[in-house]
């Protein structure tokens, strides 16, 4: 027995190495989680507008292009759950705060939580954004062990592009994804069906989500913020294969929100004539030419008077 | 608790009463079955064929979640008082072994189906550490990770995503999407019983094996006689034989042969999809069987002994077994014929969408399987005198389990 116990720790002992190595490039690199953390911390009395939302608003609204001090803490596949969770945490550190953005796309109100989008990214939000995330159990191992919740895959190649490029980090100082360049990269035709049905989680029930954001905006409301839903510029032929009645619901789920609360408005930019196709990166995100177009426009309706509560 | 009863009274009960007895347990362990498995199934079917009739019935169905692995561990309860009543084992008066014999957890969810006579005197006699049984069943674990994680779990995201859009793609594509399937479901199911074994193995227990190199098959009785050993023993011994076995009018034996392959299919689920599945290997199987008997082809095609002939035999059971497979993928029989209609469609001879070189590396593993066939499992590499060759493969397997894993996905017989 004892030989067995001896020769199983000396084959799992380069195994622990390639363990405890991970876990130090996890902790000691900057990632966006991090990133973004560090950033929304050190301007908290410089910000004006706050960014909420998924990819969409992460590689869409650029901060650059807004008048307003702006921060995006949106990021990749980021739910409502998480909007609210950074709502929460960073709003009283927040005491210029005039505008939150909240990016509504085709699935945020009827997205669920601890889905498979959020299987290793709740963890990063634990770790390194510093928030106290419910849906992590006490007792789960990967809790304390940032190694263990990325694939082995995924973790060589962040590491291989890191000893590359000197930084994991997809955004700049103010939250905006650079990953997306100029051009489009999907052939915005294929994509869109492959987008579309990637999106169609077949519910309908918005109350979860829809009681979230009312927490957001109630609390807006209580600090004299204005909340602006965005529905996000999505290429035509991606939308032409989502849902009517869902579309239809989520409009007028924001409208209400919109109609019941003053601080609110619903900015739906799904299909605007100044966006073209040539702005997309792929079915439905904007490229960096189509985020600075896009933000310009956002900027312009916030700024306008009119919509000023 | 009424099989360890039932069994207990088997022993001590005159000739008559013992029929009650068996009577008994296979009322209540085949009716805990067909309630939670099968009555919606029945009911439903009854309903639509009476509403072909124009009489349209109205029914409610029973709204249970399935136990998981009740086919497994209801079918090894069940060997254990058909054992008793043949007297083949003698009934234990221990509980707890009884009970551990029917939960025990490596193999409780999705088998191998153990019989009484291996399993059960294990839990009643000490177990002694043994360093080369340990080694083993870590190897086996290594080896069923593999197959599970590397394999199956890659394959899941190919298969998934060509069955359900199949009206999307060429013939050829989806002929590939069949032959990933039957890779997804052979490194599933006998990852997870190599992980059983092996684990069990760490533990000083004895599973039987459950697969030998199955996809190496020259035909499909052979194919049965190595893919979920215990269930088509189970089936053999305890249907088969009981029906007459071989030693019956042809008439007769085809009866029993497509009686075990439609039971077969019915106990992987209640679906008409499992049924033709079952029928068809129950068809092909009839044909195996009377060519071999009546024209000694088999003699012939063994006296061969040519590696080309192996071939050709072994890709033609493969052909047939992965044909079968897209019934037991597809949803429904509908979605079945869709499929293979556009597999046998002009675009069967175009060069197939996807991943060509993964379909190659599969091939290739079974490449592997064909040099350790005549071992234990894949892992069986004992015989192979350096260490530090032995050491490699170990830790170039562990780095292919963990670099090359595909998305998590549940294991395909937790249903059954």
């Amino acid at each position: 027995m004892k030989v067995f116990i001896k020769k199983i720790f000396l084959f799992l002992l380069p195994l622990l190495f390639i363990w405890v190595a991970l876990e130090s490039f996890y902790r000691t690199v900057e990632s966006n989680y991090s990133y973004k953390h560090r950033m929304i911390s050190n301007s908290y009395n410089d910000i004006e507008t706050l960014v909420l939302g998924d990819s969409h608003a992460f590689f869409g609204i650029n901060p650059e292009f807004m008048d307003a001090k702006t921060f995006n803490v949106s990021n990749i596949s980021q739910s409502l759950y998480f909007d609210q969770l950074l709502f929460d945490k960073h709003i009283d550190s927040l005491p210029n705060l005039k505008n939150v953005i909240i990016t509504i796309g085709y699935y945020s109100l009827s997205q669920l939580k601890n889905t498979k989008e959020d299987r290793w990214r709740k963890y990063f939000y634990h770790h390194q954004m510093e928030l106290d995330v419910p849906i992590i159990n006490p007792l789960d191992v990967k809790k304390y062990s940032l190694a263990l919740t990325r694939r082995f895959d995924k973790s060589i190649t962040l590491l291989h592009d890191y000893m590359y490029k000197g930084t994991i980090v997809g955004c700049d100082n103010r939250g905006w994804g650079t990953y997306y360049k100029s051009t489009n990269n999907i052939p915005l035709v294929e994509g869109s069906r492959a987008t579309a049905k990637r999106h169609e989680d077949f519910l309908m029930d918005f109350e979860e989500n829809l009681v979230r954001l009312q927490s957001i905006i109630a609390y807006c409301k209580k600090i004299k913020c204005n909340v602006y839903l965005v529905d996000m510029p999505v290429y035509n032929g991606y939308l032409k294969l989502l849902n009517p009645s869902k579309l239809e619901k989520i409009t007028n789920s924001c409208n209400d929100l919109a109609t019941n609360y003053n601080n609110v408005t619903y900015i739906n930019l799904k299909r605007d004539f100044r966006i073209e196709d040539a702005d997309f990166y792929d079915s439905d995100h904007l490229n960096h030419k189509g985020a600075k177009k896009y933000t310009k426009i956002i900027n312009e309706i916030i700024s306008d008077p009119k919509n000023q509560n | 608790m009424i099989d360890f009863l039932v069994a207990r009274q088997l022993e001590t009960t005159s000739s008559v009463k013992r029929k009650i007895l068996l009577g008994v347990s296979l009322f209540f362990n085949l009716g805990v079955l067909f309630v939670f498995k099968y009555f919606n199934f029945f009911i439903e079917t009854f309903a639509e064929v009476f509403l072909l009739f124009g009489t349209p019935i109205s029914y409610s169905s029973l709204q249970f979640i399935l136990p998981v692995g009740i086919s497994f561990y209801t079918f090894q309860t069940l060997s254990y008082t058909i054992d008793v009543y043949r007297e083949r084992i003698r009934p234990t008066n221990d509980i707890i072994s009884f009970f551990a014999f029917v939960s025990f957890f490596p193999q409780l969810v999705a088998g191998p189906i153990e019989r009484a006579s291996n399993l059960l005197p294990q839990f009643q006699k000490s177990r002694y550490f043994k360093y080369s049984r340990s080694i083993d069943g870590l190897r086996l674990i290594l080896g069923g990770l593999f197959k599970k994680m590397v394999i199956a779990d890659n394959c899941a995201i190919i298969v998934n995503r060509l069955f359900e859009d199949y009206t999307e793609y060429s013939g050829s594509t989806l002929f590939c999407g069949a032959i990933f399937f039957g890779f997804q479901i052979y490194g599933d199911f006998s990852g997870y019983s190599d992980i059983a074994i092996g684990s069990a193995r760490l533990l000083g227990f004895d599973l039987k094996k459950n697969f030998s190199f199955p996809y190496l098959s020259k035909n499909l009785i052979e194919f049965w006689r190595r893919w979920h050993i215990s269930l088509s023993t189970w089936f053999r011994d305890y249907v088969y034989i009981a029906l007459g076995g071989n030693r019956v009018s042809k008439p007769r034996l085809v009866f029993n042969i497509l009686v075990v392959f439609l039971l077969s299919g019915l106990w992987h689920g209640a679906n008409l999809t499992f049924i033709f599945w079952g029928l068809i290997h129950g068809i092909i199987l009839i044909f195996t069987v009377f060519i071999n008997n009546e024209t000694k082809f088999e003699v012939f095609l063994q006296n061969q002994n040519s590696i080309v002939v192996d071939f050709l035999r072994m890709s033609i059971t493969f052909f047939i077994v992965t044909i079968a497979w897209v019934f037991f993928r597809a949803d429904s029989i509908t979605e079945a014929f869709g499929y293979l209609e556009r597999i046998f469609s002009s675009t069967l001879f175009s060069i197939p969408q996807g991943n060509k070189l993964f379909l190659i590396l599969l091939i290739g593993y079974l490449g592997i399987e064909w040099f350790q066939k005549k071992r234990e499992h894949l892992l069986d590499i004992q015989y192979i005198s350096s260490k530090s060759i032995r050491y490699l493969i170990y830790y170039v397997t562990v780095f292919v389990v963990f670099y090359y894993a595909g998305d998590l996905q549940t294991f395909i017989y937790f249903q059954f």
